[in-house]
């Protein structure tokens, strides 16, 4: 099967063949002729009438235009040319469109409200009818633009601003506050197809500062048309906020808080802005120039008290996308200056890690104090970090040294050789069929594939759920069981973990655990498909291949860990605790050698939830408590080998869950990282356990901490 | 990029075959392509001025192509749904069009609309995910699902190949 990257290759080559071989197939002479035919009522022999630019006149190609409008508009379809010279000239039969020419409508019955607009629209050209308040505007500030009777405006509301003033007259759009010219510098400057609005309301546009000074005439409607144009003038740009959207003005910190360092100015597709730290950085900020942000997002969050402020300092953070894989808007205004300024950070940050950012930067406005960077606690080895990306596969990972200098991400073949499925003694890989299915009782095809080969792993596992294999090469597998006409739920239905060694293929794969089904545990029963739960899929196998961790998910958005000792079938583990009462194991068990796992369990007093689905574990609420435990010690005072605690450190709200990673030093003591204690839109905090010291190492921007990659995957 | 367009037709001869080709894959229909094609030219004819200065005319037929196609599907389906209720049938999805034709076309035909017409737009016309976003109006994380989603159902397929 494909990894994304090559998936990705071969479906570009073959969607761009598809389309050039059925391009290549269309008639474009025929297809023009139709085009004719359809909108003029009659074939056409060429398409030259219709190009209305170098061979028709500009009263003749506005009037074109129009009646292509009409057709949208009111959905007119029969549309007649009138003949000789004027054959170009496009028209409906009805008298709407006829006083294009000459006259008002006149006919009967009365014009629908559409006709009205429409007649509204086609007005014959003249001097700009429109009126602009003021009439004199500096660049940067406001114009109200009030058309002299309905108009259809043009799609999102886009002004042409012609200015009259110079020799051959200079065009540009105001879009959104954003001065477009057709030079370049608006050429990939995209806005979506759509249908602007027929109204004849008011619509206030800003003038934006980078504007030339002049007379313009500036339209709501297509140029020509009269009645949705208004004259005004422009005068240069006020000092203070010239200089204030025009220079960049550098934020207290970057992302992480280390200090910003010069600018550089970039510009693409008519923007143009600046940005401080690396742009392959996750870390950069931006900030937008020549284009004054709207300031009724930072005003609604005064007014609502989401804003940041101190003193004259205001600031909020808004969403763009949907974080951490969309950029955020971090909107800062100093209310004497009366400048709004605004900045890009992201991907990679969650809403609240933004609204900290802002934060952040208001305190060192407001007090002249520097933003305190990162800390950088030695550890005993360095350690990994994923943060999103806003491309496939999502991730990146970066590398940080012990000192807690990043010092670069994974290459792409390192990712893919951690993404890769796993592979079997003899070199050949395992994988299973994608689609994941939906529901119970529905596994995936198995295969084994050797090159270009790829056969059955064995009779009896030919379908399963999950897999992993052990460093010995043996498939440990979890599948649903279901008789056949059956649905999960019904009696005989059950989840089995198998396992299965390719190195005696006649041996038959070896029942390790079972789980009937539970109806108390359906969450989902309709349109053939059941989701339910009580599944659980292998997550981690020891070294030695004895122990197999297991993620057992007992709610739809919530699981738990457990851990299974192959050598002792048709049981789960009861792993001993120093806790008094003793929770889920909340994180992936880790097995770090020499015998030794070590879980992250809530350590905790009971709460009021629902007894899970498995014995023994009791859904608590409390702190996390991470304990290394030595699954082959005889001496029972020297099963626990080390615990730690975060004081205060629950699981992850939203899953009840926590990460975890851990290793076995040189000394033969635990270094352990847990993430924990976030929840929806609060990022998780990450934190070091090793002896008794806690040393904390959440970073703004990442979602995720281990000492291997792989724990990240 | 700036496509140099001397006047309406010129234009409509570069684009046209691209545009009812792009349409067929995606709907995989070619008289529902022509149509919609017609349409955006009318389209674009209306806009003419406006969008030949200032934008990659390929991109802006190819996204309003895309935006038909949904809001001809989201008509069709409404009259067949009611239709089907009348007659007490099931209703089939908007995925379950014949499609015949080459691997491509084939390959996507049992994608759900939407997804069909987002991978086309990105392995075909190259578009980024926030310009297909921006273009169907929807959020980038859409697009990115439906992307994902998308890759997973092809990815298992065996007809994937090399070209």
């Amino acid at each position: 099967m494909p990894d994304d990257r090559s998936l990705d290759r071969r479906l570009a080559v073959m969607a761009r063949s598809s389309v050039d071989r059925v391009a290549a197939t269309v008639d474009v002479d025929a297809e023009g002729a139709e085009f004719l035919r359809r909108h003029q009522g009659e074939p056409s022999p060429t398409l030259v009438t219709l190009a209305g630019n170098d061979r028709v006149a500009p009263q003749r190609r506005w009037v074109i235009a129009s009646a292509a409008a009409a057709v949208l508009v009111v959905g007119l379809i029969a549309i007649s040319i009138r003949g000789g010279d004027d054959s170009a000239v496009i028209a409906p039969p009805d008298t709407t469109i006829s006083e294009a020419d000459t006259s008002p409508a006149t006919s009967s019955p009365p014009p629908t409200a559409a006709e009205t607009a429409l007649s509204t629209i086609v007005q014959p050209e003249g001097t700009t009818r429109a009126t602009a308040e003021p009439a004199t505007v500096a660049a940067g500030g406001m114009v109200t633009i009030t058309p002299d009777g309905v108009v259809e405006r043009r799609c999102l509301d886009i002004v042409t601003a012609t200015l009259l003033d110079t020799e051959p007259t200079m065009v540009a759009q105001i879009v959104g506050g954003r001065w477009v010219t057709p030079d370049g510098g608006g050429s990939d400057v995209t806005y979506p197809a759509c249908q602007g609005r027929i109204s004849n309301e008011p619509v206030s546009v800003e003038v934006p500062v980078v504007t030339p000074a002049g007379t313009y005439e500036m339209c709501l409607t297509e140029p020509g048309d009269a009645t949705g144009c208004a004259r005004l003038t422009v005068t240069g740009a006020d000092e203070r906020l010239s200089v204030c959207l025009t220079r960049p003005q550098a934020p207290p910190s970057l992302v992480d808080g280390s200090l910003p360092g010069p600018a550089t100015i970039e510009s693409s597709g008519g923007f143009r802005g600046a940005r401080w730290g690396d742009a392959d950085s996750p870390f950069a900020v931006y900030q937008v120039l020549d284009e004054a942000g709207d300031p009724s997002l930072l005003d609604g969050a005064l007014a609502d008290g989401r804003a940041i402020t101190i003193d004259n300092l205001q600031a909020v953070s808004i969403a763009v996308g949907d974080p951490p894989l969309g950029s955020i808007t971090i909107y800062l205004r100093d209310a004497l200056e009366g400048c709004l300024r605004t900045y890009s950070v992201g991907p990679g940050l969650l809403s609240d890690e933004a609204a900290g950012l802002a934060r952040q930067w208001v305190d060192a406005l407001a007090t002249g104090m520097a933003v305190t960077g990162p800390g950088h606690p030695t550890l005993v080895a360095g350690y990994v970090a994923r943060r999103y990306i806003d491309e496939p596969p999502f991730f990146a990972i970066d590398r940080f040294d012990a000192d807690g200098r990043a010092v670069g991400a994974l290459s792409g073949d390192e990712m893919e050789r951690l993404l890769a499925p796993p592979p079997l003694a003899d070199g050949s890989i395992l994988t299973l069929a994608e689609p994941q299915p939906d529901g119970r009782c529905r596994n995936r095809l198995l295969f084994r594939e050797d090159g270009a080969d790829s056969s059955a792993l064995a009779p009896g596992l030919t379908e399963v759920r999950s897999i992993g294999v052990t460093p010995a090469g043996v498939v440990v597998a979890t599948r649903d069981v279901c008789p056949s006409g059956s649905k999960w739920g019904d009696p005989g239905t059950r989840w089995e973990l198998v396992t299965f060694d390719p190195a005696s293929p006649g041996r038959a794969p070896q029942i390790v655990f079972t789980r009937d089904s539970d109806r108390e545990q359906i969450w989902f029963d309709g349109n053939g498909v059941v989701y339910a739960g009580g599944e659980m899929i292998v997550d981690d196998i020891s070294d030695d291949g004895r122990y197999v961790a297991l993620g057992d998910s007992y709610h739809i958005e919530k699981a738990k860990w457990q851990v299974i000792d192959l050598e002792r079938p048709g049981r789960l583990m009861t792993l001993v605790s120093t806790c008094s009462t003793q929770g889920d194991i909340v994180g992936p068990p880790r097995f770090v050698g020499a015998g030794i796992v070590v879980v992250a369990r809530l350590c905790a007093s009971l709460g009021a939830g629902a007894e899970s689905a498995a014995p023994g574990q009791p859904v608590g609420s409390g702190d996390i408590q991470v304990e290394a435990i030595d699954l082959n010690a005889t001496d029972p005072t020297a099963v626990i080998v080390w615990h730690g605690t975060v004081p205060g450190l629950g699981a992850d709200g939203y899953s009840s869950t926590a990460g975890l990673d851990a290793q076995l030093a040189a000394d033969g003591t635990v270094w352990a990282i847990l993430t924990a204690g976030g929840d929806v839109e609060k990022p998780s905090r990450t934190f070091v356990l090793h002896a008794g010291e806690v040393v904390e190492i959440t970073r703004r921007a990442y979602s995720g901490f281990a000492f291997d990659p792989a724990a990240l995957v | 990029m700036i496509v140099a367009v001397t006047g309406f037709e010129d234009c409509y001869r570069q684009h046209v075959a691209r545009l009812v080709a792009l349409g067929e894959t995606m709907a995989g229909d070619r008289e529902v392509a022509r149509d919609l094609a017609h349409e955006a030219f009318l389209r674009l004819h209306r806009h003419w001025e406006s969008v030949a200065g200032y934008q990659d005319v390929g991109a802006w037929l190819a996204r309003v192509m895309a935006n038909l196609l949904i809001d001809h599907h989201r008509s069709r389906d409404a009259q067949r749904r009611a239709v089907e209720r009348l007659a007490r049938r099931p209703v089939v999805g908007s995925a379950g069009i014949e499609m015949e034709g080459d691997g491509w076309m084939s390959l996507v035909a049992a994608l759900p609309l939407r997804q069909r017409v987002i991978v086309t737009l990105h392995y075909a016309e190259d578009l980024s995910v926030v310009d297909i976003a921006e273009a169907l109006e929807i959020s980038p994380g859409t697009v990115k699902s439906a992307l994902s989603k998308a890759r997973n159902a092809l990815r298992s397929r065996g007809d994937i190949t090399d070209a």
